[in-house]
């Protein structure tokens, strides 16, 4: 039986928050401004041996021979590891079809080939050198649009014709609608292969005891959900699979489950010492996890007033040489979005290709940013062919509290239309649009424009692990009154430590001092699934509002029995309890805590809390049923001008005026927003990571996979409408993808606003601009 | 392998090491001197987060091989705090929410202590050219202007006083 | 792989002495260039002569009439060099728009000639504004006009044994104006797409003196020939042309940076940037 409230019953109200809701710099600021933070790569184990990887050369091809002998005799060299030498299973989150070290064929340029461990990072390089690989080379797929061609190569034979998936969701009687709609727009749209970036590179430490138990420090958005697929991948029981998150240098996506923790636990398990194995940048560029590439077609039915009456979409998805994400990342590109617009037919069907390119995976918007560019390009366009406003058209058609879609999901606070008209206002949208009509009808060569895009994301995505949903917190009181926070939901540079430390000195009234929220231990905190989907901040708190309350509870209950009063007489107040009949009679929660230690003889008090999103239920084989508890809802503006000489762009500004339901941590959510806005900025004008015909990076590396840099990200401003989500205890939900999604193609509506030409793939730059001008003018 | 003595100062502390010559100054900062607030992100000077200042210069220090800083005064993040008290760049950063994930923190820290020494009050142009070679993928460098600009008062008032 | 020996000579004499001895000897100045290029290259073997403690290769001083700079001068310097900054206005711009302030404090000016990209910025005024290159071995010292030191990609003139002293810059005439565009895909760190540096002097709104260098689009800088031919015209009137004989000189290739297509339309457009900002 669940012990979760049902549905109809759950209705959180909003506190009297006195911290929640401020502006408070990280509780681990200070250690990071004085670098004395210990990351990954940082990190040192007595004994420990460094470990790298020889990565095939290849897109595709059989290994014919390994010879690794010239290596082993190398001084220092501890280990020489290919696929032929180690127990290994094919692993994968969701596909099982990858090894650790590849044994008879390699998949892409970057596929593990062989590994080593030994003293120092040029004895591995030097080692690699030695490693003497014959291959047989094969014909390769390299473009997405090939892999389900006749004839095309075969990349894993258990998936002919290259697909790994095909989905297909009807929803309605979509034919008539196509046949008697006033208006049916078609447009095809591609997102292209972007690169998460982190400034730490992927890796991990592992080491193994005597009992065959492995722990990975590795830097990691899912420790406990991982060490399921990593077992697999090790071949050992999920038991014997501990992993520890120490602070890590950004994920946005890359880092859940990935090839080199269990590869770094496999070279540990062979050189039998504890083994570093962290990529060099150009590694985690050639085989990161980055971006799904989307192709989509779309084509949508409306009636003269603007009412969204239909929508088809077909997606072409390329998840490179192994599937990782690639499954559930496609779905979502497929339906996501329908939560934000009533729509009551909706359509969707999906290919999920292998391609002998990167592996690609999540990346903040998990899809779902790939198809808010497709869509939200196609809206501006309809909304042209309609003479309506690009908000107006939206407006006409968003989701309202409580909405259930055609796919069953019930989207509960829904400020989409505070975000909008926010953002018009904020911006100054209309008044602009009319100004710079009549500029861009002057001589100059620089045309200005502004565009706008809504955005939705979930706000904790159901679990994928059947029937699990939710999460968990589990507050320990120690016996000086120190409160540690145990929760699996960790903290990547998005400040989740600061959420919830905020959380506990709100409800307990206690100093930040006094909380500690330790790096999550597999061996320690409760289960959960960690943080993606933006999970963290909606399940964590919901947890942490349960657990505050249990804690709450027992101080006031042992408070009672020390000042001799009733519980109702009493309240928590500054690190203690006090009476609220004689304010003078207080204990201090050192006291209370002494008390239950000697009460309960060495116990700690803890404060146990968890929570299950109200009216989420596991998908049925239509995949009908709600995904989220709670839905983030956003808009994203975009001003801009274009150098009709040179193709450039330059942004004015940008503003991402958001939905999060309560806000937490005030200061965060900006950070959040303004840099989900820069690296939405990045995808939509200047980065791609880009293959030469060989089948290899041609920009890998920061040269010339350019990204932002300071000279680049305009002002960007950031805004809370007012909003509370009931589903959960503190009324928060979660900010992390939300804030990337809709940027991209607000800038594609501004750049279109100002110049007249829509691109349909990005990422668009100076060069593809000046192109289409030329073409447009008949150059 | 050629080894050589190396002879420099490194926060302040005179410091004498064996290094090799194929070694970075990052990596006898960090391997050597086990000051790990010196972080590498790319090793080929285009991301900036092992940005130390090599005689009051910021250098990215996995360009510098470490036999070059002979005789060098280095300062890396480990260097800036008097003791328990922040540098007010250092507190700036906190106070201005410019920390995310604090990878690209040291550096961004130390390039700015530089910004400042050569523009003590920088326009908007000269903190985004001055910072150009850190990047952050966290903050969008919002916040990150707001603590230079932060920094610069807190450093204004304290040489005021 | 990963062996260096290393050699930090305080004098050009025992610099030149040790290239003349050390097999393969690479010089390390400001290291930018060839440190990374050497991580990217699987850490081959070098033999290292680091010239940054020869203080005779830092001086920027006037000699023979003629601004000197030191090949060991660093972009930071040559930044905020006042006669640079006074007489030689782009070449400050071109080293301010190197890299990062990081890369800038590293970088050497020698070094962007010695690298011999393409793409380098300082080069191109260097050309423009007419400097000579002082060469010095063992066997003494030579010349040679900079826009003739470059072979190729990579290539440069100088010899086994040899190394670059530093620039000898004769100072502009009077009226003289230098204009310089780096077009690069975003503001900054980055290397050019297209870069143009012009040095034009005018009489009465009419050329008398032009040179135009171009960078990034040919294996090495173009020192634009042919353009003698508008010396006496308006420059009102001739921009549009010479921007045409700018592009038609270009050799650009399509590369990550940018498509041959792209390069050449920005060579003419940043020509014609140049030129117009010449008769402010």
């Amino acid at each position: 039986m669940s012990l979760t409230t049902k549905e109809s019953e759950v209705r959180y109200e909003k506190g009297d928050y006195s911290i929640i809701g401020s502006r408070r710099p990280y509780v681990d600021a200070i250690d990071k401004v004085t670098g004395r933070t210990v990351y990954v790569t940082d990190i040192s184990l007595p004994g420990m041996l460094h470990g790298r990887a020889l990565r095939s050369p290849h897109p595709h091809a059989r290994i014919l021979n390994i010879d690794t002998s010239a290596a082993e005799k190398l001084p220092g060299v501890k280990c020489v590891l290919t696929g032929k030498n180690v127990r290994q299973k094919k692993w994968g989150p969701v596909t099982k079809d990858e090894y650790l070290l590849a044994i008879d064929k390699v998949n892409f340029v970057g596929d593990e080939v062989a590994a080593v461990a030994a003293v120092d990072e040029e004895t591995c390089e030097e080692a690699l050198s030695l490693i003497k690989v014959e291959y047989e080379p094969l014909p390769a797929v390299l473009s997405m649009y090939d892999a389900m061609k006749e004839g095309a190569p075969q990349i894993h034979g258990e998936f002919p014709g290259n697909v790994n998936h095909h989905f297909h969701i009807p929803r309605g009687d979509i034919e008539t609608v196509f046949k008697n709609a006033y208006f049916v727009h078609e447009g095809q749209y591609e997102a292209s292969l972007e690169y998460q970036a982190y400034i730490e590179p992927m890796g991990g430490v592992s080491v193994w005891d005597n009992r065959g138990n492995v722990t990975i420090y590795a830097g990691i958005q899912t420790p406990t959900w991982s060490r399921n697929d990593y077992a697999v991948a090790l071949d050992v029981p999920v038991e014997k699979v501990r992993i520890v998150q120490p602070p890590f240098g950004g994920g946005f996506g890359a880092k859940l489950s990935q090839q080199v923790h269990p590869l770094g636990a496999l070279i540990a398990r062979h050189a039998k010492q504890p083994v570093r194995f962290c990529l060099d940048r150009v590694e985690d560029f050639q085989c990161g996890l980055p971006r799904v590439p989307m192709h989509f077609k779309l084509k949508t039915a409306w009636d003269k007033d603007g009412k969204y009456l239909a929508k088809k979409v077909d997606i072409l998805a390329d998840q490179g040489a192994y599937a990782s994400y690639g499954a559930a990342i496609t779905l979502t590109a497929m339906y996501r979005i329908d939560i934000m617009y009533q729509v009551p037919i909706v359509h969707s069907e999906a290919h999920l290709v292998y391609t002998n390119k990167v592996p690609t995976g999540c990346f903040r918007g998990f899809g779902n940013s790939q198809k808010h560019f497709a869509h939200e390009s196609h809206l501006d366009e309809v909304a042209e062919h309609l003479g309506m406003e690009p908000d107006a058209l939206r407006l006409r058609n968003i989701a309202v509290p409580g909405y259930m879609n055609p796919h069953g999901w019930k989207a509960n606070s829904v400020e989409i239309e505070a975000c909008i008209k926010t953002g018009m206002a904020r911006s100054d949208f209309h008044e602009k649009r009319k100004k710079f009509f009549s500029f861009n009808k002057t001589e100059s060569k620089i045309k200005k424009g502004i565009g706008m895009a809504p955005c939705v994301h979930v706000s904790g995505n159901r679990s994928f692990i059947k029937p699990f949903e939710g999460g968990a917190v589990l507050l320990r009181m120690n016996e000086q009154g120190k409160v540690f926070v145990y929760c699996n939901e960790p903290d990547m540079g998005q400040g989740i430590r600061t959420t919830l430390t905020m959380c506990v000195a709100d409800a307990l009234k206690l100093d930040f001092d006094h909380i500690t929220v330790p790096d999550p231990d597999t061996d320690i905190v409760p289960f959960g699934l960690g943080c993606f989907a933006s999970r963290g901040t909606y399940m964590a708190t919901g947890a942490m509002h349960m657990a505050v309350n249990d804690m709450k509870t027992k101080l006031i209950k042992i408070a009672s029995q020390i000042l001799e009063l009733p519980e109702e007489d009493l309240t928590l107040e500054n690190g203690a309890v006090v009476s609220l009949s004689d304010p003078s009679k207080k204990v201090g929660y050192p006291e209370i805590a002494w008390k239950h230690v000697c009460d309960y003889p060495g116990q700690h008090m803890l404060g146990i809390g968890h929570f299950t999103p109200a009216g989420v239920e596991y998908p049925d084989e239509k995949k009908y049923n709600n995904i989220s508890g709670g839905y983030a809802f956003g808009c994203h503006v975009a001003e801009v001008e274009v150098n009709t000489e040179t193709g450039q762009v330059k942004v004015n500004e940008m503003w991402g005026i958001h939905d999060v339901g309560q806000p937490i941590n005030e200061l965060a959510l900006e950070g959040q927003i303004q840099g989900g806005l820069a690296q939405g900025y990045g995808w939509a004008l200047m980065e791609h990571l880009r293959y030469g015909t060989d089948g290899k990076i041609i920009n890998a590396c920061f040269l010339d996979y350019q990204v932002p840099t300071a000279a680049d990200i305009p002002k960007i401003n950031a805004e809370l409408v007012d909003s509370f989500e009931w589903t959960t205890g503190f009324g928060a939900k979660s900010i992390g993808e939300c804030c990337f999604i809709g940027i991209a193609p607000a800038l594609q509506n501004a750049i279109y606003n100002a110049i007249g030409v829509r691109f349909y793939e990005l990422p668009i730059t100076a060069e593809k601009i000046l192109a289409a001008l030329r073409e447009k003018n008949g150059l | 392998m050629q080894h050589k003595e190396l002879r420099f100062k490194v926060n302040g502390q005179e410091q004498q090491v064996f290094v090799r010559t194929n070694w970075s100054l990052a990596q006898v900062l960090r391997d050597k001197l086990g000051l790990l607030g010196t972080k590498i992100g790319c090793g080929e000077g285009e991301c900036g987060a092992c940005t130390v200042l090599m005689n009051g210069k910021s250098v990215t220090s996995c360009l510098v091989m470490a036999v070059q800083a002979e005789g060098a005064e280095i300062v890396t993040i480990e260097g800036l705090a008097n003791g328990d008290t922040l540098h007010p760049v250092q507190e700036a950063f906190v106070e201005a929410g410019a920390i995310q994930c604090g990878y690209c923190t040291p550096g961004m820290v130390l390039s700015t202590v530089a910004l400042l020494e050569k523009h003590p009050k920088p326009t908007e142009e000269e903190i985004r050219e001055g910072l150009t070679g850190n990047l952050c993928r966290c903050t969008g460098y919002q916040k990150i202007f707001e603590a230079v600009r932060l920094a610069a008062e807190k450093i204004a008032r304290g040489a005021g006083r | 792989m990963n062996n260096i020996t290393y050699h930090a000579p305080k004098t050009i004499a025992e610099a030149v002495s040790l290239l003349s001895e050390v097999q393969e000897a690479r010089i390390l100045a400001g290291g930018t260039d060839l440190i990374a290029k050497w991580k990217k290259s699987h850490f081959f073997d070098m033999n290292l002569v680091d010239i940054r403690n020869i203080g005779e290769l830092s001086v920027i001083e006037e000699r023979e009439g003629r601004l000197f700079i030191g090949a060991g001068v660093t972009m930071d310097r040559v930044c905020e060099n006042p006669a640079i900054n006074e007489k030689f206005p782009i070449l400050a711009e071109a080293a301010s728009k190197v890299g990062s302030v990081q890369i800038r404090n590293l970088a050497t000016i020698g070094g962007n000639s010695c690298n011999a990209a393409p793409s380098a910025d300082t080069v191109l005024p260097l050309i423009a504004y007419g400097a000579d290159v002082c060469i010095v071995s063992k066997s003494g010292e030579r010349r040679c006009a900079l826009k003739d030191f470059f072979k190729g990609p990579g290539k440069t003139a100088l010899e086994k044994g040899e190394m670059l002293k530093g620039f000898s810059l004769p100072y502009p005439a009077h009226g003289t104006v230098g204009m310089f565009v780096k077009h690069s895909r975003r503001p900054g760190m980055d290397l050019a797409t297209v870069g143009v540096a012009t040095v034009v002097r005018l009489d009465a709104g009419k050329i008398a003196g032009i040179h135009v260098v171009l960078g990034a689009v040919g294996p090495v800088p173009i020192d634009v020939e042919g353009l003698d031919v508008f010396v006496g015209k308006e420059m009102g009137a001739a921009s549009e042309k010479i921007a045409g004989v700018c592009t038609d000189a270009a050799k650009p290739i399509t590369d990550v940076r940018g498509s041959k297509e792209y390069r050449s339309e920005m060579v003419r457009r940043s020509v014609a940037l140049c030129l117009e900002g010449s008769s402010k």
